[in-house]
């Protein structure tokens, strides 16, 4: 009974450590998992703390760029669909459609953890010497799906800019390896989001809190399964990131699907990230890294993490929801203009601050390309470019 | 396609960008720091030092280096040739893994050291440095313009001479030379032996860059029962008796100054490729091993059996 509530303690302390770094733009989990060094022997409740706040993470941050249009790496790409929904007055609905993705994949990961944990090794080592070719694949169907020749080449000439610049940016010493995707995601999809509804949006409309999703049942099924099985992907490979899948995954997807399928990539991604820690001994996040240093994660620990990361994701969802509620009811009492300034002033102060100078022309070029899309019609995933490009030229052997 | 101007001048801000940023970078040289004062993750570093420790695995080959102190740098999908005791520079961002620093390598530059004793004459050139341990010199190929504090890593080397009373076959052989307090370690395989070279001690282990092997020089059956318990001897003689036990196999040798036991027990048979019916009384035999004293009675516990 004791171990309950000392466990049950952890996982309200990860919760709480979750909706702090899920919330404020720039802190990752990542950033405070050297202070975990405080905890050395505490073992399993470490653990839990941990995980429960790598969890609820992932139902937060989603909130900073649903209505503010401040992403961080894993939720760059949503930030276009959200901030839509968020300008037709729908911006609860998009956080309710983030917050049902994590859930959902949460769930899916659960139920499939068993097979995963028998299967887990079979694809890792079966897709392990094809991940170059898989990934080029991708990369293609994401640039060949443009409708006309026109937006093709247009796709090919931003994905390769992009390319570019996150070979740049990610492979020298400009910004510490750690904080280096702030600026980048903060301008290709972030700041480029907020300049170009600045300009054309004057007012910020009334957000009714509508419970109402717009998808059919089927739709969110569908989407949810497709999180869980990119999060899975992710969780398999090193080098590959949620955002890597989220540029495979949106393909062909109206806005609200692809909000539901993005949500669920992280989530699951956190969840699987433990099995391939559990199964094929590869850590592959920075929490999952945190645990091993831990504890040795035996049958017993993994379903005592499992279980706290499903209270941890109850809680978070009624949290972000209700933060959602609180935010909304107050954002459109500020004019639209002032409070996009503001954020993106908030923006580039923050980003001084982290990354310093050369961060904020980091994120200053990075706006640059992320305004393309916008302009040209094309789809926004092709900006994943700074993250595929690079890691497709470690795969394949080449060096610029 | 809409807004031509905005998308023109965003490109052009974009290619500007990436271009300053790309000088910026190149630019950017990491100031070189000593591996002791790295003490946290997250800084992009410049280091140099020996290459004391090299394992390949799959595509992936993990170095340790030393400039006095020492830190992992793992070379993913790896496809070169880094061996120990080469010079290696490398620039990297500092990472925490399983809660050992180490530098992920960005930009490296591997060069070739040749270890050897030298002639007085080598010595005079510009790019050489060396170390006179005892007889043996230490010569090492000079990196140009190499802020590298040379005499941390000399201090660290050792030399060493003697037999070698144990050694383990693996990717790297590691042995222990009688009397000496230290675990050596070298890529080139070795066996029971006389042994001399130098090597670069961390703790109590050495990485042996340069040796010398011989065969152990024979000593007399008198001589090989003086020696103490675990020193490796090279005896000769003639087969007195045979005696089988168990599976077990005890020879009793003798030369002119006196008879020892040789015991090869049953599992160590195959390894010494000896059989019952291979030996037999009046048989010149020459036997490798390890002094061992049992019940008070020296007996030689054989490595190798000619």
């Amino acid at each position: 009974m004791n171990e309950f509530i000392t466990l049950l303690g952890a996982c309200v302390t990860g919760f709480f450590l979750g909706i702090f770094t899920g919330l404020l733009p720039g802190i990752h989990v990542n950033t405070l998992l050297p202070f975990m060094v405080l905890l050395p022997g505490s073992g399993r409740i470490g653990a839990v703390i941990i995980f429960s706040l790598a969890v609820t993470h992932t139902f937060l941050d989603f909130i900073p760029s649903t209505l503010f249009g401040v992403p961080d790496a894993d939720t760059a790409l949503s930030v276009l669909p959200a901030h839509r929904l968020l300008l037709s007055g729908r911006g609860y609905e998009a956080v309710k459609l983030t917050v049902v993705g994590s859930l959902g994949a949460l769930i899916v990961s659960c139920a499939l953890v068993v097979p995963m944990v028998y299967c887990f090794p079979v694809f890792y080592n079966v897709l392990y010497p094809y991940i170059k070719y898989i990934l080029l694949f991708f990369v293609l169907i994401i640039i060949l799906s443009e409708k006309s020749l026109n937006k093709i080449i247009c796709a090919f000439s931003i994905f390769l800019f992009s390319g570019f610049y996150g070979h740049v940016v990610l492979s020298s010493p400009l910004v510490s390896e750690d904080v280096v995707l702030f600026p980048v995601f903060c301008g290709l999809f972030g700041l480029s989001t907020l300049l170009v509804s600045l300009k054309s949006q004057s007012e910020l409309p009334l957000q009714p809190i509508d419970s109402r999703i717009h998808l059919r049942p089927c739709e969110i099924i569908t989407n949810v399964a497709k999180g869980a099985a990119a999060g899975i992907f992710v969780s398999l490979f090193p080098g590959i990131g949620p955002a890597h899948a989220t540029a495979v995954i949106s393909v062909k997807s109206s806005p609200r699907q692809f909000l539901v399928a993005v949500s669920g990539v992280n989530t699951a991604n956190a969840v699987y990230a433990l099995v391939g820690l559990y199964t094929v001994e590869k850590a592959r996040s920075g929490a999952v890294i945190a645990i091993q240093n831990l504890i040795h994660l035996d049958a017993k620990t993994f379903l005592i993490l499992l279980s706290c990361s499903l209270i941890a994701a109850g809680a978070a969802s009624v949290t972000a929801l209700w933060i959602a509620r609180k935010l909304l009811k107050v954002l459109p009492t500020i004019t639209y203009k002032k409070l996009m300034g503001s954020t993106c002033i908030i923006l580039g102060i923050t980003v001084w601050i982290i990354t310093g100078f050369t961060g904020v022309l980091i994120m200053v070029v990075g706006c640059c390309i992320g305004v393309l899309p916008l302009f040209t019609g094309v789809r926004r995933s092709h900006c994943m470019g700074v993250l595929l490009f690079p890691i497709l030229l470690y795969y394949l052997g080449l060096t610029l | 396609m809409r807004d031509k101007g905005v998308i023109m001048g965003a490109v052009v801000c974009a290619l500007l960008g990436i271009v300053v940023l790309s000088i910026t970078a190149q630019k950017m040289q990491p100031a070189h720091c000593e591996i002791s004062s790295i003490v946290e993750p997250g800084a992009y570093v410049a280091c140099q030092g020996i290459v004391y420790q090299c394992k390949y695995t799959d595509e992936h080959c993990f170095v340790k280096l030393f400039d006095g102190g020492a830190i992992d740098v793992p070379f993913f999908n790896y496809t070169g040739d880094i061996s120990v005791g080469d010079f290696l520079y490398v620039e990297g961002t500092v990472s925490l893994y399983n809660e050992h620093l180490e530098i992920i390598p960005k930009k490296y530059e591997i060069t070739k050291v040749s270890y050897k004793i030298c002639f007085n004459s080598e010595l005079s050139s510009e790019k050489t440095f060396y170390k006179n341990l005892d007889k043996m010199v230490a010569v090492v190929t000079f990196v140009d313009g190499d802020p590298l504090d040379i005499a941390k890593i000399t201090d660290s080397f050792v030399s060493f001479h003697g037999r070698i009373s144990s050694s383990k076959q693996g990717n790297v052989c590691t042995f222990q030379v009688f009397g000496s307090q230290y675990r050596f370690s070298s890529v080139a395989p070795v066996a029971i032996g006389e042994v001399s070279g130098f090597g670069v001690k961390i703790d109590d282990e050495v990485t042996v860059l340069y040796h010398e092997w011989d065969e152990l020089p024979l000593d007399t059956i008198a001589e090989a029962k003086e020696k103490p318990e675990g020193y490796p001897v090279k005896v000769s003689g003639v087969i007195q008796s045979v005696h089988v036990s168990k599976g077990h196999i005890f020879l009793v040798i003798q030369d002119s100054t006196g008879c020892i036991l040789v015991p090869i027990f049953k599992n160590r048979k195959d390894i010494l490729g000896v059989d019952a019916e291979m030996v037999f009384k009046g048989q010149k035999i020459t036997v490798t091993g390890i002094v061992k004293v049992y019940q008070g009675a020296p007996e030689i516990l054989p490595e190798v059996v000619e």
